[in-house]
């Protein structure tokens, strides 16, 4: 669906050249709801303002959205090809003068289309986002959002292939984001909509990603399926990013203070990471029986990405030594990281 | 009405037919040199701002001259740009006196100022708004309209009503050319000769036209402001 090459930015601020984007290739499928994390700065906005030429990316780059290298097109080529990429954006930009409905037949306007069907098929688009009651409304009376709903629905108003977001969820509340990624995903499966969603958030990534690339000062540092990126982080950025996320790490300032950990003799602290997709069986309580070993547990943090979960957990292994050590084989044999952190 | 007129100034008993058709050249002066001063500085305005840096069709060229054309002419005093512009108005209008004569400096001195602040006004639509535009596959040309103009409607409201003021105050000056209109009536019998209350007549008469001014504009405001 999105095919980039190759694609390199510069920016000039009088004199200094700055390398916004760096040899970024990419390959989104059809129906991908596709992840761009990374930090601030790191050029995430530069990479999708580039998707519709809204950035125009160096000589040599090539960007080919659904069978078009974009940077072939001409003008008027362009415009065609623009009404059918949808674009959101942090702070919406709606047209405050202009009420709920006209926002969403602004981009209908001079295509040859019935003013009726204009307003038909607006009215259908805000029935779809859920706000068909504040047709009538001004921008400036909706929450945030329910703004971001309006932005949807007029990005949606001349059926796109392609989503592309933003940080569409970084300006509001959690509750509102989760809402509006939800809504997302629904118009992921409903019209078979291609999303590219920029995002700074893991939880974003979590929520709705398939797959996730990660950047890092203008760089595509690491691009798989959102689980393995989860299970095995490579890059720093990811690790960095997940680290952030996740309790397990609270364990090293308990470790600052191993006394309060109170280990007895043999006793192992470890931190079990689960990469593998598809652990079902619960492997504490059968290392326990198997290994007559009592695992106490500190710290959990499991979660479900596509179905598959993801995390691990903080805790004390206490039996014999030689139990122990097979209990640790047989979880390495299973695909659990095991690390051991302290031994008692 | 004439009796009102007398009322408040003795003086004015025996020219009330005059005072009428100042009445009639200071509107006439405010209607036509506004109406082209709105058409140029609107234009002038819009110019200045899509050729600017960044702007929608950026051009550092066009962008240089305008700026240097604006900032030279809001700097000659309005009562010299009349004199200096009578073999122009000549050539363009075929007259340098009279009411006629009056609109080209009237049009000259008031399409800077109108177009510096049009652009302003233009300069606080978000940038956001041009690029969502873009976004959905609107041409440059349709953003000006649609985004630019449209959304900023109630401040260009504003602006055309400050500027409206401010050329009513112009065309009182252009009685120094033989315009006519308020300005001249209260300078030839108010100052002149010494009837004082035909100047704070004159004074009454533009006092109320501004506040007809301001009254037409804030109602049209409030009808197109949405969003405060
Ligand atoms: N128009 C521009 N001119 C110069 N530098 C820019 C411009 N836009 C972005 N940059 C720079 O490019 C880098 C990446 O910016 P951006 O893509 O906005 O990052 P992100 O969205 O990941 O926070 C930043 O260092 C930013 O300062
Ligand atoms: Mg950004």
């Amino acid at each position: 669906m999105i095919k980039i090459s190759n694609l390199n930015k510069h920016f000039y601020q009088g004199n200094n050249c700055f390398k916004a984007l760096e040899n970024i290739n990419l390959h989104i499928k059809p129906q991908d709801i596709f992840g761009i994390i990374g930090f601030s700065g790191a050029g995430k906005s530069t990479l999708v303002r580039c998707l519709n030429l809204l950035e125009r990316p160096d000589e040599g780059s090539s960007i080919i959205v659904d069978n078009d290298e974009l940077l072939s097109l001409n003008e008027k080529q362009l415009r065609e090809k623009r009404s059918k990429i949808g674009f959101i954006f942090q702070h919406f930009n709606l047209m405050p003068s202009r009420n709920v409905l006209d926002n969403v037949l602004f981009p209908l306007a001079y295509k040859g289309i019935k003013k009726s069907q204009r307003v038909k098929k607006a009215l259908d688009l805000l029935e779809l986002v859920g706000l068909s009651s504040k047709a009538n409304n001004y921008v400036h009376e909706l929450s945030g959002g329910q703004k971001q709903r309006v932005a949807i629905a007029r990005a949606l108003a001349n059926d796109p292939k392609i989503l592309l977001c933003d940080e569409a969820t970084s300006a509001l509340d959690p509750n509102s984001t989760h809402e509006i990624l939800e809504l997302l995903k629904t118009l992921n499966q409903k019209l078979k909509l291609t999303i590219v969603l920029i995002t700074h958030e893991l939880a974003v990534v979590k929520q709705i990603c398939n797959k996730v690339a990660v950047m890092e000062h203008g760089q595509v540092v690491e691009c798989a399926d959102v689980f393995d990126v989860f299970a095995n982080p490579s890059s720093k950025a990811a690790i960095s990013f997940i680290n952030k996320s996740s309790n397990l790490n609270k364990i090293d300032k308990l470790l600052a203070k191993s006394h309060l950990l109170n280990l007895q003799e043999n006793d192992v602290l470890v931190r079990l990471l689960y990469t593998d997709k598809g652990i079902s069986e619960p492997l504490i309580s059968n290392i326990s029986h198997k290994f007559n070993l009592i695992m106490n547990i500190l710290y959990a943090d499991i979660e479900l990405i596509n179905n598959s979960p993801v995390g691990g957990t903080v805790g004390v292994l206490s039996g014999k030594q030689e139990d122990i050590r097979s209990a640790i084989a047989y979880l390495k044999a299973k695909n659990v990281k095991v690390e051991e952190l302290l031994h008692g | 009405m004439d009796n009102l007129l007398i009322a408040l100034s003795p003086n004015v008993a025996n020219k009330t037919d005059e005072l009428y058709a100042s009445i009639y050249q200071t509107l006439i002066m405010l209607l036509y040199s506004g109406s082209l001063a709105f058409i140029f500085g609107l234009f002038l305005g819009v110019l200045l701002i899509v050729s600017k840096k960044g702007g929608l069709y950026e051009n550092a060229y066009v962008n240089k001259i305008l700026e240097s054309i604006i900032n030279l002419f809001r700097s000659i005093p309005f009562v010299i740009l009349l004199a200096a512009l009578i073999p122009v108005s000549r050539f363009i209008v075929g007259s340098a006196i009279g009411t006629t004569g009056a609109i080209v400096p009237l049009v000259v001195g008031t399409v800077p100022f109108f177009a510096r602040q049009v652009e302003s006004v233009l300069a606080q639509i978000d940038k956001g708004l041009i690029e969502a535009a873009l976004s959905m596959g609107c041409s440059r040309f349709a953003i000006i309209f649609r985004v630019y103009l449209k959304e900023s409607i109630a401040p260009l409201i504003r602006v055309v009503q400050i500027t409206a003021v401010s050329l009513l105050g112009l065309t009182a000056m252009a009685g120094a050319i033989g315009g006519g209109g308020l300005g001249d009536f209260a300078i030839r019998y108010g100052h002149q000769r010494g009837q004082t209350d035909i100047t704070y007549l004159t004074v009454v008469i533009i006092l109320i036209m501004v506040a007809i001014i301001q009254l037409v504009g804030n109602l049209a405001i409030k009808r197109v402001n949405h969003n405060k």
